[in-house]
């Protein structure tokens, strides 16, 4: 085969929110639809190790090649078990959820993922992530240039999608403060709400780090996490007022964890989606008088400006 | 669509986003009365009274406010306050230097904005201050154009801004960066001096906004004479600004008002014969342990506002920390129409009196416990969310 010459690295956004049943891989598949289709070649990723599907949702009961044959190294590429789809420009790596061991990759084989993941012959990447708030489901997360969390409008998924905020914060810092036995202990102690320290806020985590260590750790600290800017979209509302779930979650953010998400505001709740679901239509089909369908088309380009 | 940034639910952010008109000393007043600690309502009290030419009572004022920004890591809200109270009482220099240590502390260093300040000697601070111009733009002004040259710098005080950066090889609508502004952030390129800077960005604001700027001229003329604030300026603008342009200079403010937003029921007492009462619901943003100021709707009430101003009132708030509904006594000091989004509110500020221990210690609990994250998740699905 001719060797094409290389694109840039792709820009790599990752779809969490910590809570199953909120329409994380539904999302993932469709923001990645609208992006091959303003021509931007697109790889999507089922990095749900525990539970792969988006396959499923694109029409493939039986995928030839999955990121199980990568890990294993019956390829040397991801390139090579990429799998081109009915879209033009899009592209999907499936995820392995047969394969025990996949659920719970070693650390370097997670390194070797992500490393070529940001390899890919691509413009964008957009990676699913599945639920839970587990180290690995964090670190790809943290590892994207676009981290969206997908939560919808119920009280639960309101408070995992929180929880998986907070969380990549507390994982943030724990990994940049590593190396710092003293430090890795109080951020540890402070993760828990109800700490003796009395410490509620990242703020005061980093005031206390500046009193107890050093200023300069606390800076530097306080720009890392600065960095973090989740984009919010809730799924499945119904009425108006539900849109503001994002809302809840940017402000509790700014105010105890330091950050600013952005919100992007809702998808509409579609019955036309659960049935192609069921019926195992590919949702790249869904009809364009969707509502939701255009909601992520819109919310796509608001992402792409980011 | 609709621009994006968050409409103001809070009163005082409401006064400072020029969106809530307060036009009454009284009326000030009677917000202090209820939110003693705010500083906000002290710099455009002090506003006020200067427009009103009672200059004493407006450097009081600005004087207050001031150290109260100070107290809440609000360093270039209180430069600010306090070159309009030294505009009207000159300082000592003793004074002069108070101030400028207070700026020193090294809990009020962790922003880039606020480092800058404080990483100046008295003398180049006050140089500073002299050289900085007020600038007050109304909502939806232009205040740079691309290609505009880049000959001032401005401090973003207070309001909300959208900067609109392009990529100056490509006229391509794709290369474009969106990114909204603060306060306590900065534009202008004026930075390296010796380059001749085109700005890349269109910058407009979203709501009022008040600016201090300083001109490019007068900028290397300071930093001729004093080249430390050079070196300062250049620290500045090498604060991590990525690709996407965003910042990362977020105000540090210490909670002084508890802007949980909190369904709350009120009992108003008609001080009638028949000791009349009504009782209707209303939603609060601004809830502290001296009082709180709440939005009862439009249809609540059918006079004015302002009548409701006297009346004592009792506020009932469920906690999600507290077992019993939590009853807050009080007086009404404040009761004024608003309008947002063309619909019409009445929002009224009520001083609490005093309250037993038990119920101080709840409020603080909702507020600022451990449960406070989780607190106010609820009291915002509740508030925002919930049918």
């Amino acid at each position: 085969m001719k060797e094409q010459p290389k694109k840039k690295s792709p820009e790599v956004w990752a779809v969490g929110g910590g809570k199953g049943g909120v329409g994380k891989s539904i999302i993932s598949v469709l923001l990645s639809f609208w992006l091959a289709k303003k021509n931007k070649e697109t790889v999507l990723v089922d990095l749900d190790l525990g539970g792969a599907n988006i396959h499923t949702l694109m029409g493939i009961k039986s995928p030839a090649r999955t990121l199980n044959d990568f890990i294993i190294r019956k390829y040397n590429s991801l390139e090579e078990i990429s799998i081109y789809t009915e879209v033009d420009n899009l592209r999907l790596l499936c995820g392995a959820s047969e394969i025990l061991s996949m659920a719970n990759p070693q650390f370097a084989q997670k390194v070797k993922i992500i490393q070529n993941i940001f390899n890919l012959d691509a413009d964008y990447v957009v990676i699913d992530l599945g639920a839970g708030t587990s180290f690995n489901v964090l670190d790809f997360f943290m590892a994207a240039h676009k981290q969206i969390v997908v939560l919808t409008p119920q009280p639960v998924s309101i408070q995992n999608a929180y929880g998986f905020v907070r969380n990549t914060v507390y994982r943030k810092l724990s990994r940049l403060v590593s190396r710092k036995a003293s430090l890795v202990a109080m951020v540890k102690e402070t993760m828990d709400p109800k700490n003796d320290l009395k410490i509620r806020t990242i703020n005061e985590l980093l005031q206390n780090i500046s009193n107890e260590s050093s200023e300069e750790d606390a800076k530097a600290l306080r720009k890392e996490i600065a960095n973090i800017q989740p984009v919010l979209i809730t799924n499945m509302t119904n009425e108006v007022n539900e849109k503001n779930a994002g809302r809840i979650i940017k402000t509790v953010s700014e105010r105890y964890l330091m950050i600013n998400p952005i919100n992007l505001g809702g998808v509409a709740y579609d019955k036309q989606i659960y049935s192609m679901v069921t019926d195992m239509v590919p949702l790249t089909k869904l009809d364009q008088s969707s509502e939701a369908f255009m909601n992520l088309f819109e919310i796509t380009g608001r992402i792409m400006e980011l | 669509m609709n621009e994006t940034y968050e409409k103001q639910d809070s009163v005082i952010d409401r006064i400072v986003d020029g969106s809530l008109e307060i036009s009454s000393l009284k009326e000030y007043e009677n917000l202090l009365a209820i939110f003693p600690d705010e500083p906000n309502l002290y710099r455009y009290y002090g506003d006020l009274l200067a427009s009103r030419k009672d200059m004493d009572h407006a450097s009081t004022a600005y004087n207050k406010a001031s150290g109260l920004f100070v107290n809440n890591g609000m360093t270039l809200q209180a430069i600010v306050a306090k070159i309009l109270e030294w505009s009207l009482n000159k300082p000592s220099h003793t004074e002069g230097k108070k101030f400028h240590s207070s700026l020193r502390d090294d809990q009020f260093q962790e922003t880039p904005l606020q480092s800058f300040f404080a990483g100046m000697s008295y003398p180049e601070l006050i140089t500073i201050m002299l050289r900085m111009v007020r600038v007050r733009v109304p909502a939806e002004k232009s205040i740079i154009k691309k290609g505009d040259p880049g000959i001032e710098l401005f401090f973003v005080v207070s309001g909300k801004l959208k900067e609109i950066t392009y990529e100056m090889e490509n006229q391509d609508s794709d290369s474009t960066f969106v990114n909204h502004l603060i306060a306590n952030d900065i534009l202008g390129e004026i930075y390296p001096f010796e380059k001749e800077i085109k700005s890349s960005s269109d910058v407009l604001a979203l709501t009022q906004v008040e600016l201090v700027k300083i001109t490019k001229p007068v900028l290397k003329a300071v930093c001729h004479k004093y080249p430390k604030i050079e070196f300062l300026i250049g620290s500045l603008f090498n604060s991590p600004i990525d690709k996407s342009r965003k910042r990362s200079w977020r105000k540090v403010r210490k909670s002084r008002r508890h802007e949980l937003p909190t369904q709350v029921k009120l009992v108003i007492f008609e001080n009638s014969p028949q000791n009349d009462k009504l009782e209707i619901g209303g939603l609060t943003k601004d809830l502290s342990v001296g009082g709180a100021c709440i939005d009862i709707g439009v249809k609540t009430w059918a006079g004015a506002a302002e009548d409701l101003a006297g009346k004592s009132v009792k506020l009932i708030i469920n906690l999600p920390n507290y077992e019993k509904e939590l009853n807050i006594l009080g007086n009404i000091k404040w009761g004024r129409t608003v309008k947002q989004d063309q619909i019409e509110n009445i929002i009224i500020g009520i001083q609490f009196k005093d309250m037993p221990n038990h119920q101080i210690e709840a409020l603080n609990l909702y507020c600022n416990g451990s449960e406070a994250e989780q607190n106010l998740l609820w009291s915002l699905w509740d508030s925002l969310v919930k049918k």
